[in-house]
């Protein structure tokens, strides 16, 4: 479990990323969503232990991760959106890296390279962006750590290679782990994403699972804009729009309707969902 | 305990180290085994012997190694190294093997066994070339000076983000001139305000005594303590640092 408590952050003291937040994430596919600037990658970094939190604490599976103990960081891969890719090649990366990492599988990392289709034995530095992309995605998650930290990890990747992430990751998961996905694309994750948290500047809108979500919302495809709605948006069929589900009817979450719902009216949700 | 250092995990990181940074030692062989030849040729057709430059470009190599092998520690290429699972005091242990031992042993040994080579193979300018190195140093202290300068380095590299080199070497030169005149205005003052002019003007090691303990404590503390000192807050400052 990744607990945050009470924790505050900030680059400059006059412009606080986070201000005493509370939340904690267990296992699932998180979607960790949030307009430019509001502190993503910030959390994905104090959560690894590349930041360390000004008050409060931040701890995976019970260290400290300020501490960055190696006990805790066999447990974590992060994979960021941008990134000085190693001069050797995936294959040997993960040869003489695999041995930190107790739960390494040699049968899913060729598996994962041969479905995105990347050449193991190429050092790293010499692929293209999406190609690098693809090897450190493959090599992340055949590390079978219990906490991926993946920040953006469909930029740059083109369509096939997306659904074949979408397929690898959806078979990743499982119950004793926890993969937090920091994205904009989440057209390209939505059927896999499950909870949300929606960040805003020093607070969590949103910390959600999407049957907590559908339960308390409805999402609906209409000819004409609901008088009701919390947000509406208009396209080609008509409007797609967010509205209270007091009835608690059975509808199918839209992750980017929501998003800007949530973004629209953050009081409303904030007291909806008690983040 | 395993959490700060465990033997097996550090062997592993060795060895993970060397791997990856084989082509860069290669390119070091190289360049001693280059650089041999190219003074063989300016010694043979010249008559100029290089093999102080050689020397000097070697211990240059092995003073500021840490500079200029490691990357600038960045978000872009720190990430990986910061997130990998081995301890803070495994990681500075990886470095001081790595340029307080493995390159300095690599280059000089590299040479040793070149020149000891060239001193047996019977060809008149290779051997006056090869005779004409010296591996003797003057005193242990010339050994410790180049330890701590080097681990003065390495505090720099974590301390500055950026151009470490250079400012670490401003920062160096400030803190001499700082200190010469500092203590240049105290022994003034104290001239000025006391009676005793004549023993600061005369002041030397030899009316302190030659049996004194301040000579052997001096020496500990700049000879030991200081590199062992350095790499110490060089520990602190990589423990501290955020990417």
């Amino acid at each position: 479990m990744i607990e945050i408590q009470n924790l505050s952050f900030y680059y400059h003291r006059n412009r606080p990323i986070f201000q005493d937040v509370s939340f904690r994430m267990k296992s699932g596919i998180y979607g960790l969503l949030g307009e430019n600037g509001v502190g993503k990658t910030t959390l994905l970094h104090i959560i690894s232990g590349l930041l360390f939190p000004k008050e409060g604490a931040c701890r995976v599976a019970g260290y400290q991760s300020y501490n960055r103990s190696p006990e805790m960081l066999k447990q974590i891969f992060f994979l960021p959106e941008e990134f000085q890719a190693p001069q050797v090649s995936i294959s040997e990366m993960a040869k003489y890296n695999s041995v930190f990492y107790p739960h390494f599988s040699q049968q899913d990392f060729e598996s994962y390279l041969q479905e995105l289709q990347v050449e193991g034995d190429r050092k790293v530095s010499e692929l293209s962006a999406g190609q690098k992309k693809k090897a450190m995605i493959a090599y992340g998650l055949a590390l079978n750590v219990e906490y991926t930290l993946l920040d953006e990890p469909t930029n740059g990747l083109d369509i096939p290679s997306k659904s074949q992430f979408r397929k690898i990751l959806s078979s990743v998961a499982s119950e004793d782990k926890c993969i937090i996905i920091s994205t904009h694309q989440v057209r390209d994750l939505a059927h896999l994403i499950d909870p949300v948290i929606i960040l805003d500047r020093n607070q969590v809108l949103l910390n959600n699972t999407v049957e907590e979500i559908t339960q308390k919302l409805l999402f609906t495809q209409t000819e004409h804009k609901p008088e009701d709605a919390l947000y509406a948006e208009q396209g080609l069929q008509g409007y797609t729009s967010v509205s209270l589900n007091p009835s608690r009817e059975e509808s199918t979450l839209n992750i980017e309707i929501l998003f800007n719902a949530v973004v629209n009216n953050k009081q409303v949700f904030k007291q909806l969902f008690n983040s | 305990m395993n959490e700060i250092f465990n033997i097996n995990r550090f062997a592993a990181f060795l060895k993970q180290n060397m791997v990856f940074s084989k082509m860069t030692y290669a390119y070091m062989l190289a360049a001693v085994a280059g650089s041999f030849l190219v003074g063989i040729c300016m010694y043979a057709y010249f008559g100029i012997s290089i093999a102080q430059l050689i020397m000097g470009a070697i211990t240059i190599t092995i003073l500021f190694g840490p500079l200029f092998f490691e990357k600038t520690i960045t978000r872009y290429n720190g990430v990986f190294d910061f997130t990998f699972p081995v301890s803070t005091l495994e990681k500075i242990l990886s470095l001081i093997v790595k340029y307080v031992i493995l390159i300095p042993v690599l280059l000089m040994g590299s040479l040793f066994l070149i020149v000891s080579l060239g001193k047996v193979i019977p060809i008149e300018d290779l051997q006056d070339f090869a005779y004409s190195f010296s591996f003797n140093l003057r005193d242990n202290r010339e050994l410790h000076m180049l330890l701590v300068t080097q681990a003065i380095f390495v505090v720099g590299y974590f301390s500055f983000k950026r151009h470490a080199f250079i400012k670490t070497g401003l920062f160096l030169m400030a803190l001499m001139f700082g200190l010469s005149t500092l203590f240049m205005v105290i022994i003034y003052l104290i001239a000025k305000f006391t009676n005793i002019p004549d023993v600061i003007n005369n002041l030397s090691f030899q009316h302190i005594g030659a049996d004194s303990l301040i000579f052997p404590i001096l020496d500990y503390t700049v000879l030991f303590i200081l590199p062992v000192g350095l790499w110490v807050v060089s520990y602190f400052k990589l423990r501290e640092k955020e990417i």
